[in-house]
């Protein structure tokens, strides 16, 4: 388009068309992109692992479940000590036994790995782990909580967390424990499972003898 | 004469036939010579005067069979005059010529319009609009047949014509092809519809003219054109609705430039506020809705050329049924079985997380200008800035920052030149979109779903018709050119930068015939290409809105491929015919229509995965070939002065062929009766009360019912859903206004009663139907007021 037209209102519109143009410069430079970064997942939850240290001595139980790919397709990897061993290995107890139980929660992406498990206790009044021991052949398994939200946040209340927990063995079997991480903002009552969704959720396999 | 009248036909239009001397009806339009409205213009017939409407639109009732003289004036326009013989068997479209036009001799033509008149298309009128006051988009578009929506929650729909959604349809939002985050199904358009004074669906391919979006169907929201007087003149919308307590106000401000009558300007916001939904029996908490939008305008025009400069400014958020919001396989399960959502706390109108934030931007640049001998050029930019955050429930005060953060920045430039001589019309243009689509993974700290990616699209089109008395006839062709790089990564996190070329043409092919002055028939065939989006090749993680792992056509197991090779086009075939029926009592809209698409991109669950949240359900990008067959009817019967009758029915097949099964979320069968009782009592004073009766069928071609807690035992092939299709369901609506004039103002106020009888039920289109019930009695009180002011 020539604006040879002296006529001020045309003036005006060929300034305009002007200004547009150089508006539209600027959205069309402001459109390259940087190359962009990996995410730091710094939520990601790699690793859990359950310590069970007998009371009045014996061997500690360990049991991890990893999976450093988050959500990706690599299938997670579960570590047992003493294990079964076989291609369905089981975390070891000894039958008619107390442990005192821990959970540790790690993002092992991380490093050094990092301990989400703070996360938690500083959250405690919105979390719980659930326990669902279910076992066969005639054992028993009868898991109690051995801690609760004061533990872990100053002034906080009497509601159970299962950070800390008490595991009593009975009879020799087998089978397998679920643990349960609740999320549970402003709805946690301390009973199981409540409401909220879950954070976590592993099945070990365990053998009692 | 200076002028050019074209005759056209405007869908649905009520044509007057029949032997009675004095019960015809004239109806036409006024627009400029770019096709938008004129408001205010005064047309005469035989002396006798109105004033086109905002949307150009006039009407003569109880005309006599003979010969009338007719005349248009309007400022900045040449004067229009011809004899018009009555009955007229259709809608008359004048196009008035800017006044300093050289001689042009007075061509009278069937048809004309950007938009193929042989292709289907159906409006909601501006006063229709004003009945929907403070519905979505998605939700007002539900009143045409045809056309459902996708729902998640209630106040997020998105819009399905004849089955297909988000990335085969276009918006056009004023003239704009909107740029928006379309690739998620709870992404509702990022549009204001208070922008529009008549929005209009194109159910048939439109992917000629605007490109591979447009395959299933264009929605196209007008915008009145800024008008041409220097009078301050305006709109104000109010509304209340009674179940979420939401309250919408919206005012549209006009007026002109004291020392230039060339200039106008516009002002238009709307503001939303609305609390949680309730069911008939529960609050559904955390539904609460937020909206502010604003846009303005100012234009230019004179005899050759003009220009409009357009912004305006989306922004909304929307808060996510708590219950909705589940963890893994489990988690579902039991929001599934549990009558109740598992949350349920009194009315707020406070949102919590989960929610949405939306912000949309668009700048628009439009100009004019007569080419002597060509035709006229018409130049569009468009810019336009989407943001999407979406807030998750999360850990250690991380609630605060969004989980799914991305920016779009798109800029589009369409130029065209459109010719219209006497029987011939048409366009040759250029469409030229570049997009670049970033995430903010930084503030969220989550591997983004979607990865960042550039896109240069180019497109080159012509368009032509032919007109005769009883038919016209209608081809176009279309290449592309598709320029797309995606930065993504690996699993040890190493940046891959893919690129992809993609060649693809489109055609159509139409025509349409007069069988009799009243009846119409038109067919129209069109042949679309698509290469998949970068969502459907490269989605990749847990979509937290879906509580799934989607995983897109380049991701096989953990590999990431960026080889082009591997990429299938989808193709689509679109045949839609129409037959339409204009007798003084009766109309009709009828139109049928076939769609097969090969390599149809769908998303299909195929199994579970565990992580250390448990199990989830893994959903992945795959083609088929898909086939849509279906029609829609709309009937008007006009019973008396003061009673009409209004039909409506929609039924689509959708069928995977390849593998044989159903597709998921395809609307199923349904249909709506609603009577009418009008009255006007004084000049401009009516009253009107409506009663409607919608029906929805269950869908009966669902998926396989597969629960949560089935899925990693599952080891069939099929798709299945998560929940079985609900039952059908009938619902009642009621509505009542009345229009007053206010001194030389207009007033109107309406009560209007959605689901009257408390219907407890849930919607196969709602993603919310696994976990709650669908909203509750609700009524709205609306207060229209428009004014204008001589200065």
């Amino acid at each position: 388009m020539k604006f040879e037209n002296t006529n001020p209102l045309m003036l005006r519109v060929s300034k305009h068309l002007f200004a547009c143009l150089v508006l539209v410069a600027t959205m069309l430079l402001m459109s390259c992109g940087e190359d962009p970064e990996p995410a730091n997942e710094e939520e990601l939850i790699t690793t859990m692992r359950v310590t069970l240290v007998p009371q009045g001595g014996g061997t500690t139980v360990t049991m991890e479940f990893k999976d450093l790919d988050g959500v990706g397709a690599n299938p997670p990897v579960f570590t047992y000590s003493p294990s079964t061993g076989g291609a369905t290995p089981a975390a070891l107890l000894a039958a008619n036994k107390i442990y005192n139980a821990s959970i540790v929660l790690l993002n092992e992406t991380e490093s050094p790995a990092e301990d989400i498990t703070e996360e938690i206790e500083e959250e405690a009044d919105e979390h719980l782990f659930c326990f669902t021991p279910a076992m066969s052949g005639g054992a028993t398994l009868n898991i109690q909580y051995a801690d609760k939200e004061s533990d872990f946040i100053t002034g906080g209340g009497n509601r159970v967390v299962g950070i800390k927990s008490t595991w009593s063995t009975g009879n020799a079997g087998s089978g397998n424990v679920t643990i349960v991480l609740r999320h549970q903002p402003g709805t946690k009552t301390g009973a199981c499972p409540g409401t909220g969704e879950t954070d976590i959720e592993v099945t070990f396999a365990l053998v009692i003898q | 004469m200076k002028i050019i009248l074209v005759i056209g036909w405007i869908v649905a239009a009520r044509m007057s036939f029949g032997q009675d001397p004095c019960v015809y009806t004239l109806r036409g339009k006024i627009l400029d010579a770019e096709g938008n409205a004129l408001p205010g213009a005064t047309v005469l017939l035989d002396g006798t005067g109105t004033s086109s409407a905002a949307d150009g639109q006039f009407i003569f009732n109880h005309l006599c069979a003979g010969s009338y003289s007719m005349e248009v004036r309007f400022v900045g326009f040449d004067d229009f005059q011809a004899s018009v013989m009555i009955p007229v068997r259709e809608d008359i479209v004048i196009r008035l010529k800017p006044s300093i036009m050289q001689l042009e001799k007075v061509e009278v033509f069937g048809q004309a319009s950007f938009i193929a008149k042989s292709n289907t298309s159906l409006s909601i009128a501006s006063a229709e609009l004003d009945q929907l006051t403070g519905k979505t988009l998605g939700e007002s578009l539900k009143s045409l047949p045809g056309i459902s929506s996708l729902q998640s929650g209630p106040a997020v729909f998105k819009p399905i014509i004849q089955g297909l959604h988000s990335q085969r349809i276009l918006i056009l939002n004023n003239g704009i092809r909107q740029e928006g985050q379309q690739w998620g199904v709870e992404h509702a358009p990022e549009i204001d519809p208070f922008i529009a004074n008549e929005i209009t669906v194109v159910k048939g391919s439109e992917s000629v003219r605007y490109g591979a979006d447009a395959l299933g169907g264009v929605i196209i929201i007008n915008t009145p054109s800024i008008h041409q007087a220097r009078e301050f003149k305006g709109e104000l919308h109010t509304g209340f609705m009674t179940n979420n307590r939401m309250g919408i106000v919206s005012g549209l401000f006009e007026g002109g430039f004291k020392n230039s009558d060339k200039w106008n300007w516009r002002l238009q916001g709307t503001g939303k506020k609305g609390g949680d939904f309730s069911t008939p029996n529960y609050v559904l908490s955390n539904t609460g809705l937020e909206e502010l939008n604003f846009s303005g305008a100012v234009g230019f025009k004179d005899s050759r050329q003009g220009l409009e400069i357009y912004g305006s400014s989306f922004n909304t958020q929307l808060g996510i049924l708590r219950a909705a919001h589940t963890g893994n396989l489990n988690d579902l399960e039991q929001s599934i079985q549990s009558k109740e959502p598992w949350y349920i706390a009194p009315f707020t109108y406070d949102i919590n997380n989960p929610y949405q934030q939306i912000n949309h931007q668009l700048l628009k640049v439009k100009a004019f200008r007569q080419l002597p001998g060509l035709g006229t050029l018409h130049i569009l930019y468009g810019g336009q800035y989407n943001q999407r955050k979406e807030y998750d429930v999360r850990r250690s005060g991380r609630s605060s920052r969004p989980s799914l953060f991305m920016n779009l920045i798109s800029n589009v430039l369409d130029i065209s030149i459109d010719h219209e001589h006497a029987a011939h019309t048409g366009s040759v243009g250029t469409n030229l979109t570049y997009k670049y689509n970033f995430n903010k993974t930084g503030e969220t700290g989550r591997n983004p779903l979607v990865p960042d990616y550039h896109q240069f699209n180019a497109g080159l089109f012509a368009i032509e018709k032919i007109t005769r008395s009883r038919w016209s006839l209608e081809a176009g062709a279309r290449y592309d050119f598709q320029y797309l790089q995606v930065l993504t990564f690996d699993q040890s996190k190493t940046l891959l930068k893919p690129e992809f070329y993609f060649n693809y043409f489109s055609g159509s092919l139409g025509a349409s015939y007069f069988v009799r002055p009243d009846v119409r028939i038109s067919s129209h065939l069109a042949t679309s290409t698509r290469p998949p989006h970068v969502s459907e090749l490269y989605s990749n993680g847990l979509h937290h809105g879906t509580g799934a792992i989607e995983e897109g056509l380049m991701i096989k197991e953990s590999e990431v491929l960026t080889a082009s090779d591997h990429i299938r086009k989808e193709v689509s075939t679109k045949w839609i015919n129409t037959l339409q029926l204009g007798k003084e009592k009766i109309t009709a809209d009828f139109s049928a229509y076939v769609n097969p698409i090969s390599n149809y991109v769908y998303v299909r669950p195929v199994g579970s995965r565990e992580t250390i949240s448990g199990f989830f359900p893994v959903w992945r990008y795959e083609q088929t070939d898909a086939l849509l067959a279906g029609f829609d009817l709309l009937v008007n019967w006009t019973i008396s002065e003061k009673f009409s009758a209004t039909g409506k029915y929609a039924y689509l097949y959708a069928q995977d062929m390849t593998r044989n099964d159903y597709l998921i979320f395809i609307p199923p069968m349904n249909a709506e009766a609603g009577l009418t009782y009008s009255t006007s009592f004084r000049k401009n004073q009516s009253l009107y009360v409506k009663v409607a009766v919608p029906v929805v069928w269950e869908q009966y071609r669902a998926p396989i019912t597969v629960y949560p807690s089935e899925i990693p035992n599952y080891t069939g092939d099929r798709v299945y859903d998560i929940a079985p299709a609900p039952p059908g369901f009938v619902l009642l609506t009621a509505e009542a206004g009345i229009k007053l004039p206010v001194g030389e103002q207009e007033l109107s106020i309406s009560l209007a009663g959605e689901n009257l009888t408390n219907e407890v039920y849930r919607n196969y289109m709602n993603r919310l139907r696994y976990f709650a019930d669908e909203v509750g009695r609700n009524f709205t009180v609306r207060l229209n007021y428009k004014f204008n002011n001589h200065k």
